[in-house]
């Protein structure tokens, strides 16, 4: 319980000293914001998995949530069940076999949120929040996730070849992710891991289940293939 | 009774005592008569009908909604001259059960339509959304139905026509009278063999003089300016881009997008400026006649006219689409006639106008149907085509000559264009490539499209290759330095939200500083109430795009600087786009200047599909379309992720997600002009 107040005090100092930074601000499109307080901010732990998230929308996992090792690598598997329901519902990308089958704008977008937002599902705007980033940025980020950056990503939509930034009026994706880890195969050089999302907290009714492949690449887990249904 | 009577002099003493400041909405009654000159509003309140009987005035409709039962919402008549002035959003809508328009306007009433608000009008059963209501056949031309004058100013209008109705126009069996448009952004849906625009189903064929193919007429048709998308059926769209998914889509309504309905003629179209978007079908013109008949007892040869008359700088697409397959042969022209009739009319393309016409069959682009007369049994020809000297033409046809060059009376000016024969593609577009001063820019490998029966056998932009140069923007008033005012133009069911987060839809007026940059978004609306906001009410797009307006003189220096690169500017009389920056420039002393974003690159047009047939089979989006539609076309924005359901017989039957991108559906589209619009077939 310690921690979870430690997180929760430490988040909030971070958003009060956002929120006073930027509060007297219109919304610049040439200047890079931080994400704005929202009065609903509240932090609530499942039951079951002692799991925290912000902005007043969670993500439950449950099943086999523990994490794993490929090799000496260990994975979260829970971040990686959000992963896939990210890019599976949220950016509707059903299925890739290799990080390049990801369609580029799909790519570049999942990429620039990620460049501000650790999870899509926190987010939480109110209004029109835009945001810019550099092609470095967008880069280090697939490489992140994807363990790649093999994608022409100059040629995106959210690209401005005036301005050489990419920009974005980032969605508001906020929404509850009920989710249970059915399996996890681990092998010599990946892990699968596979989920199924509900609607409620209950479990009652079927929202989609996803398969993600996570495989090692410079000693740090990346994606590298999804189904989703 | 009498508290009713009581309740309807209180309201007519308000509206009449108070003009302008009026809510003509009092009390209980939803009914209001307006019988004095005067200026009125109706207001957001919900009415049962409205009649304006002999008044000369205006009549503001703010964010009004009128539901007629048994009747149209609202009758102009006897003699009344009334102006609507256009705010909000309005929704004014007929019964589907009677006989009926949304708004009726009667022989010897006048109607304008003004404002910078929204439209939606439906008609009623058998009537115009704007217009007449129907009547029954047989009835001689003079024992008809008449309508009156209609004249749209400016404003949003939707109008979607009952059926067999016109969107504008009339009803069915009836004539149309003079629809003259100045400005504004019009759609136009026909319905059941009613034009978008023109007459409403006029007739199959029947007794001459009464009831034959000819017997009725779409009247005088004017477009001055504005956007003008006129189609021949609700769902039909404007997504020409595909003629062979447009083709899935007819309905078979067999009218003209603008002119005829079904049997009806086209004496006097005239389109002087403004953008003109026309898709007529199965036998009907893009921009001219009705579908007629083969059968020579129902076709009255001395009333089937076709008179097109185009100039100015109108920049004009027609479109024929025909989805019967065993008719590939003989459809309607882009311009010009109807399948079925004896004459391709006469058509006068003149000036600086700019033309596409496209024929999905196997009849002229520009001149008649090919099918046989009815009168004689010969092919039909045009009895006049005039191609002006600084004409953009732009036609194509499935298997016929692009003009038609077999015309009694033909003008082109060969000095430009060379030999008048090379006008005549007959044969594929590669030979014309060695004729002088003319240029292909584009050949059949372009255009994604597959006729049902045959191919495209002529697909060439011809044109002057020394362009002229533009003509100098006149001004209408110059803008005041600082703040002005800019009309806000979208693509049908959006929205622009600018970077403050305010709202605005179609032909809404934004305050802006000339010289400042504004970073703007596109979103969705809801299809139910046609607003976005951020509480379920529509789907935001994710690219910035910015928008400054200049004036004249800076205009003029940065035009002449974007045209040096055409490859990342796209210059126009009233704005620059610049694709690189995805930012526009607007000419703010232009006339009619406006934001434009309802072009490429600003949206997605969606189409969903069923394999097989459609019917009974339905697609709903979430947040944009929560009551599922058939046969849905739909623009979304860039970078939006939907939720789609489809539906059987209005039981959901399967979901899917979609990233919307420039090529995240099923076409391909890689000539800029074919952007805009993508497909979606559910399993």
């Amino acid at each position: 319980m310690k921690k979870i107040t430690l997180k929760l005090l430490t988040f909030l100092t971070a958003v009060i000293l956002a929120a006073s930074a930027f509060s007297a601000c219109g919304v610049d499109p040439n200047v890079k914001q931080e994400d704005e307080a929202t009065a609903d901010y509240k932090v609530k732990i499942d039951d079951e998995d002692q799991e925290t998230e912000r902005d007043g929308y969670y993500a439950y996992g449950k099943g086999k949530t523990d994490p794993v090792k490929i090799g000496d690598v260990t994975v979260n598997v829970k971040d990686y069940a959000v992963r896939s329901y990210e890019l599976g519902f949220m950016m509707a990308q059903k299925k890739f076999d290799k990080p390049k089958d990801i369609p580029l704008e799909a790519a570049v977008q999942y990429a620039f949120i990620h460049v501000f937002y650790d999870d899509f599902y926190t987010i939480n705007n109110k209004t029109v929040q835009y945001r810019s980033a550099q092609e470095k940025q967008i880069r280090d980020v697939l490489k992140t996730q994807f363990g790649t950056d093999d994608y022409d990503v100059t040629s995106s939509m959210l690209y401005n070849a005036d301005k050489k930034i990419f920009e974005m009026w980032i969605p508001s994706y906020g929404t509850n992710i009920y989710y249970t880890i059915d399996a996890v195969n681990v092998s010599s050089d990946e892990a699968e891991i596979i989920t199924t999302f509900y609607n409620e907290l209950e479990r009652k009714t079927l929202f989609g289940k996803a398969t993600i492949t996570v495989r090692v690449r410079d000693d740090k887990p990346v994606i590298y293939s999804l189904k989703a249904e | 009774m009498k508290k009713i009577m009581c309740v309807l002099l209180a309201v007519f003493l308000l509206v009449s005592v108070i003009p302008l400041a009026a809510n003509a909405a009092e009390g209980d009654s939803k009914t209001i008569t307006i019988n004095e000159n005067g200026d009125y509003v109706l207001d957001e309140n919900d009415y049962n009908a409205v009649d304006i009987d002999g008044v000369t005035g205006k009549i503001t409709l703010a964010d009004a909604g009128v539901f007629s039962t048994g009747r149209s919402a609202i009758k102009v008549k006897n003699n009344s001259d009334v102006t609507f002035v256009l705010e909000g959003f309005n929704t004014i809508e007929g019964d589907s059960n009677a006989y009926s328009c949304g708004i009726e306007v009667e022989y010897g009433s006048k109607v304008t339509f003004e404002g910078q608000g929204t439209l939606n009008v439906t008609g009623g059963l058998w009537g115009a959304a704007i217009g007449s209501y129907g009547t029954d056949r047989n009835i001689p031309a003079d024992q008809r139905v008449k309508v009156g004058e209609i004249t749209i100013n400016s404003g949003y209008i939707n109008a979607f026509a009952g059926r067999r109705g016109s969107g504008i126009g009339s009803g069915y069996h009836v004539d149309a009278n003079l629809i003259t448009i100045n400005g504004g952004v019009i759609h136009a849906y026909g319905n059941e063999c009613g034009a978008g625009i023109g007459t409403g189903y006029g007739t199959s064929g029947g007794a001459i003089g009464v009831a034959a193919v000819g017997d009725y007429s779409a009247g005088r048709i004017v477009i001055n300016g504005g956007e003008v998308y006129a189609a021949t059926a609700w769902n039909q769209g404007f997504d020409y881009s595909d003629l062979a998914a447009l083709n899935a889509n007819d309905p078979g309504t067999f009218a003209a997008g603008i002119g005829g309905g079904y049997g009806s003629s086209a004496p006097d179209i005239e389109i002087n400026g403004g953008k003109v978007v026309a898709i007529g079908s199965c036998g009907g013109a893009g921009i001219g006649g009705g579908r007629g008949t083969s059968s020579s007892s129902k076709y009255n040869k001395d009333t089937y006219t076709v008179n097109v008359k185009i100039g100015g700088n109108a920049d004009v697409t027609a479109i024929s689409a025909d989805s019967r397959g065993n008719e590939i042969n003989s459809g309607g022209a882009a311009i010009g006639s109807g399948r079925g009739s004896h004459t391709g009319g006469t058509i006068e393309i003149t000036g600086n106008a700019k033309v596409t016409a496209i024929c999905a069959t196997q009849a002229t682009a520009i001149g008649a149907s090919k099918q046989k007369s009815p009168v004689d049994g010969a092919t039909p020809v045009a009895d006049s085509i005039v191609i002006g000297d600084n004409v953009e033409l732009f036609a194509a046809t499935a298997g016929n000559y692009a003009v038609d060059k077999d015309a009694a009376s033909l003008s082109i000016n060969d000095n430009y264009f060379g030999s008048s024969d090379r006008w005549f593609f007959g044969e594929s577009a590669a030979a014309i490539t060695d004729v002088a001063n003319v240029k292909v820019e584009s050949t059949k490998g372009d255009m994604t499209y597959s006729a049902p029966a045959g191919t495209v056998s002529v697909w060439a932009r011809i044109k002057k290759q020394e362009t002229q140069p533009d003509e100098p923007v006149t001004p209408d008033e110059p803008a005041d330095e600082g703040k002005t005012g800019l009309r806000i133009d979208v693509p049908l069911k959006m929205a622009v939200v600018f970077e403050d987060g305010t709202v605005y839809y179609g032909g809404e007026m934004k305050d802006v500083t000339v010289g400042k940059e504004y970073a703007f978004q596109m979103c969705a609306v809801n299809w139910d109430n046609g607003k976005f906001d951020d509480n379920g009410n529509g789907i935001r797009g994710t690219v910035v795009y910015r928008m400054e307006v200049v004036h004249q003189d800076e205009f003029n220096e940065l035009a002449k600087t974007a045209k040096e690169d055409p490859d990342r500017y796209t210059v126009k009389g009233i704005d620059i786009i610049d694709n690189v920056g995805k930012k526009i420039i607007i000419n703010i002393d232009a006339k009619d200047t406006h934001l434009e974003t309802d072009v490429n690159n600003f949206f997605m047009a969606y189409r969903f599909h069923f394999e097989g047939q459609d019917y009974n089979k339905q697609t709903g989006i979430q947040q944009v379309i929560n009551t599922p539609l058939e046969s849905l076309s739909v623009n979304l924005p860039l970078g939006s992720t939907i939720t789609c359901d489809a539906y059987h017989n209005y039981e959901k039957v399967n979901s899917a997600d979609i990233l919307i991108t420039n090529n995240s559906g099923e076409g391909i589209y890689e000539d800029e002009f074919l952007t805009s619009v993508n497909d979606y077939t559910w399993k």
